[in-house]
């Protein structure tokens, strides 16, 4: 089969199993936005904005699986390329993407899996020799950029390794990757709530309180001054003790930590959050670490599939999109949501194999493969400071996909001199052969 | 100097086309219109009948059996719908190569396909835009060189009769016209086997109809028949009705042919029999049933001349050679309501594109040109059969697109537009050809 048949065939079937792709938590809502063009700020917007560019020509979630679909596979084509021949390549690329672990993120319509895509084909724009290619690497890592803070971060290491132009001037460019990339974030909103930063703020609040040594009633009300509290500063920490990590019992129930936050909270509640995080620093990094070690999924509640097409909350009717499974995807679906109970599906293996394989990657000499898995790596730390209250599964896809391509990459790498040594005597013995049968 | 620059580039560029790059521009654009796939609650109780797998025969079988298998692969209609355009624009691809080179070929192609009259219905996921599908295709198997493909021309031709109760009408001609067992056969011999084939097919047809149809439903015309005598009649009394129409159970009890004109007015055929203005009961036992029959056949004979005034009237509004409003020129609908959505698990909304294509410039079309009119297309397919048609190809596609159009006088239908899809299809088709043949010869 040619390269490209095998890419096609290769996407088809993840078609079958994706199509017409799962709703991530927020793609409800952002939907709306892409199809009224009225941006609010409780997802990101860039991922908004591409939704809507890709709402001109096709409704729904089906455009965002096929863009970030083929992204994913073709990025990864590309990369491997350069080190292998392109049937190989083909079906490497093809074999990541349906790897279980990946197809189960690239199906989801959410920031996270988008920015995965967007980085795998960044980073083999970048690659490329042609300088219109490096700039549509960085515009892709513009994107990458503004579906979750995290890639920005992901970035830097590409960018220093693979722009090719010193290091000063690939700090320079990633330092306008961020800056337009943030830019465009604020920019594009038409509706700003300042959502996400308030929930931010409240699990900031009720985790460092929850991590803190019992603080004095006087000490919370300096600390906390202004905010809606719904109980007295003295039983605000058996509160947070009782509501934290739910993020649904901050304003919610017996627990809950606050009455009802308004707009004219919101600034009040981050500057709240800001004062608690100065006063009580180590409480507010195990607060970090626990998100992120559950992030790494390091937690009993642990469900990383989305099997649903549309999330149970969203009326799919009144949504226009409504899908159901074929046989076919149940068929498909079964091994994977059999694996998904596995250490497979746990972020935590990928960051383990990361760390080895990247050390042995530094240690061998692959630089392709280091640069990857450094990227991955720094990805998923970053997310111990940008990750939000509810840990998802694919939040975590770029270290995945990174750590597969670096274990390619490495995995190849090593073969290559053995095939060298073989070729190098081969030849000789060939000449031998020949010097003999002349002689 | 620029701009010229870049319009030649862009003109060698899309010149450099391969054929298959062409058909996949083409392909893309008619997904483009129609993705995912627009139904009406035909297309849902088909759908529901693939999915429970209970079919009916009042809709095709074999299409719910065709979507059964495939609602299994992907959920929904989008594969009903790639599958139908496929099937046309390859067929058409296929035809048209016959007469122009590949390129040519391609652009034309997609040219007809993306014909607003042609792709308004072939972007819906109907019996009718099926039918036109495995015609296309099985028209251009059928003129292959190797015989295996012309038998499976005639595979295809047979799906297509399965499609539609007067889909024979549009099979015949090409069948008889166009399919040879080995060229160059005498015409008695070449005749024989024709007709062994067409009563082949027609028989295979029924059979896997009836084999496949678990429930069966009596489609008649003479339910709106009688309803259209009585209508076109001059004024009867109500007692001469009922007179007219010895135990026949109706629904009413005065006003009998006042209702029935309302009826025939309002131009919904279901109506006589279902919901608040209906004028028949629906016969409980055979013997309710043969009465009715009789009680038509008798009307028909007594009446002949409001039989032909109906049809006439019902024919002319089918080929919108009235003044009245077009019924369902351009179809664009996921579904008709949010309750056959959530039976059938699927909702789906129009992208910019399918809107400003379907709302504003196809409405437009429909609204304010004769566009979709398609007493056009019979005018101009009769013209072209009279005065241009000299090969048997474009004969026998304007035989048969006249020959289906006209197989609805004696059906009293709902004069939807879709049923003269298939006419506008031939005709557009045949008249490219045509127009090619004429210019070649010129130059």
């Amino acid at each position: 089969m040619k390269p490209r048949t095998i890419l096609i065939v290769g996407w088809v079937v993840f078609l079958l199993y994706a199509y017409p792709g799962y709703l991530g938590p927020g793609a409800a809502d952002q939907l709306i936005d892409a199809r009224t063009g009225q941006f609010t700020d409780w997802n990101p917007v860039m991922m908004t904005e591409v939704w809507r560019l890709g709402w001109r020509f096709i409704d729904g979630p089906s455009v965002m699986l096929f863009l970030q679909s083929s992204l994913l596979l073709a990025g990864a084509y590309q990369l491997l390329r350069q080190l292998l021949v392109e049937r190989t390549s083909a079906y490497l690329a093809v074999a990541i993407l349906w790897f279980p672990a990946v197809i189960a993120s690239t199906a989801v319509i959410a920031p996270e899996p988008m920015a995965a895509s967007l980085l795998v084909a960044g980073t083999a724009a970048l690659c490329a020799t042609a300088r219109a290619w490096k700039v549509v690497g960085l515009a892709l890592f513009v994107a990458a950029g503004g579906m979750t803070t995290a890639a920005l971060v992901a970035a830097l290491p590409i960018v220093l390794a693979f722009l090719g132009l010193g290091v000063l001037r690939a700090v320079a460019a990633w330092a306008t990757v961020v800056i337009v990339s943030l830019g465009l974030a604020y920019v594009l909103v038409d509706d700003r709530t300042e959502r996400p930063a308030l929930e931010r703020a409240m699990h900031d609040i009720a985790g460092t309180l929850h991590f803190a040594p019992p603080l004095p009633s006087d000490q919370i009300a300096t600390l906390l001054d202004g905010c809606p509290l719904a109980a007295p500063p003295s039983e605000l920490q058996q509160r947070a003790n009782r509501a934290y990590p739910k993020p649904g019992r901050y304003i919610a129930g017996a627990s809950r930590l606050f009455e009802h936050v308004d707009a004219e909270h919101v600034n009040t509640v981050i500057a709240a959050r800001d004062r608690l995080v100065r006063a009580q620093p180590r409480a507010y990094l195990r607060h970090r670490l626990h998100v992120w070690t559950s992030e790494l999924g390091f937690t009993k509640h642990w469900h990383p599939l989305i099997e649903s097409f549309v999330p149970a909350r969203v009326d799919g009717a009144q949504l226009s999109y409504l899908s159901s499974h074929s046989l076919t995807q149940r068929v498909l679906l079964a091994p994977v949501r059999w694996l998904s109970r596995t250490a497979l599906f746990r972020p935590h293996l990928y960051l383990a194999i990361a760390v080895i394989l990247g050390i042995w990657a530094v240690v061998r000499r692959h630089r392709d493969a280091a640069v990857l898995l450094a990227s991955g790596l720094a990805y998923e730390l970053a997310l111990m400071f940008t990750a939000g209250a509810t840990p998802q599964w694919f939040d975590s896809e770029w270290l995945v996909v990174a750590c597969l391509l670096g274990a390619v990459m490495v995995f190849f790498g090593e073969l290559e001199p053995r095939h060298e040594r073989i070729g190098e005597q081969a030849a000789l013995g060939a000449a031998d052969h020949d010097r003999v049968s002349h002689g | 100097m620029g701009s010229w620059r870049i319009s030649r580039r862009v003109g060698d560029a899309i010149g450099g086309l391969s054929p298959n790059a062409i058909a996949a521009f083409g392909f893309a654009a008619f997904v483009l219109y129609a993705y995912p796939g627009f139904m009406s609650t035909d297309s849902v109780n088909q759908l529901l009948e693939a999915r429970h797998i209970a079919f009916s025969d009042g809709n095709p079988p074999l299409m719910s059996a065709e979507w059964m298998v495939l609602d299994r692969i992907i959920s929904g209609p989008l594969l009903m719908l790639l599958l139908q355009g496929a099937l046309f624009l390859g067929g058409l691809n296929a035809l048209l190569r016959h007469f122009l080179s590949p390129a040519r070929a391609a652009w034309v192609a997609n040219a007809i396909l993306l014909f607003p009259p042609v792709l308004a219905t072939m972007a819906v996921i109907w019996k009718d835009a099926q039918m036109a599908a495995y015609l296309v295709a099985g028209i251009a198997a059928v003129l292959d060189r190797r015989r295996r493909v012309r038998v499976g021309g005639l595979v295809l031709l047979a799906v297509a009769c399965a499609l539609r109760h007067n889909a024979v009408a549009a099979v015949l001609p090409v069948v008889i016209i166009l399919f040879e067992w080995n060229p160059g056969m005498r015409l008695r011999r070449r005749l024989a086997i024709v007709g062994v084939v067409v009563v082949l097919t027609i028989g295979a047809v029924l059979a896997v109809s009836r084999g496949l149809a678990t429930t069966h439903v009596r489609i008649t015309p003479m339910w709106n028949d009688i309803v259209g005598l009585i209508a076109y009649e001059d004024d009867l009394t109500d007692a001469e009705v009922r007179e007219a129409l010895p135990g026949v159970h109706l629904a009413i009890d005065h006003g009998l042919q006042v209702q029935a004109r309302l009826l025939v007015a309002m131009r919904h055929g279901w109506l006589v029999m279902i919901g608040p203005e209906r004028f028949f009961e629906v016969p409980e036992n055979e013997a309710e049933w043969s009465a009715a029959t009789s009680a038509w056949l008798a009307l028909i004979k007594a009446h002949p001349a409001a039989y032909f005034a109906y049809h006439g009237d019902v024919f002319l509004h089918l080929l919108g050679a009235d003044d009245d409003y077009l019924t369902g020129p351009v179809w664009n609908l996921f579904t008709e309501s949010p309750q056959q959505a959530t039976a059938i698990a699927h909702a789906a909304s129009w992208s910019w594109l399918q809107h400003v294509v379907g709302f504003d410039v196809f409405y437009w079309l429909a609204d304010h040109t004769p566009l979709f009119r398609p007493w056009i297309y019979a005018v101009i397919g009769l013209l072209l059969l009279i005065t241009c048609c000299r090969d048997r190809v474009t004969f026998a596609l304007l035989a048969s697109g006249l020959g289906y159009q006209l197989s609805y006088f004696p059906i009293p239908v709902e004069p939807d537009c879709r049923y003269s899809h298939w006419m506008i299809t031939s005709v557009v088709t045949a008249a490219a050809i045509l127009f090619v043949q004429r210019w070649r010869s010129r130059s």
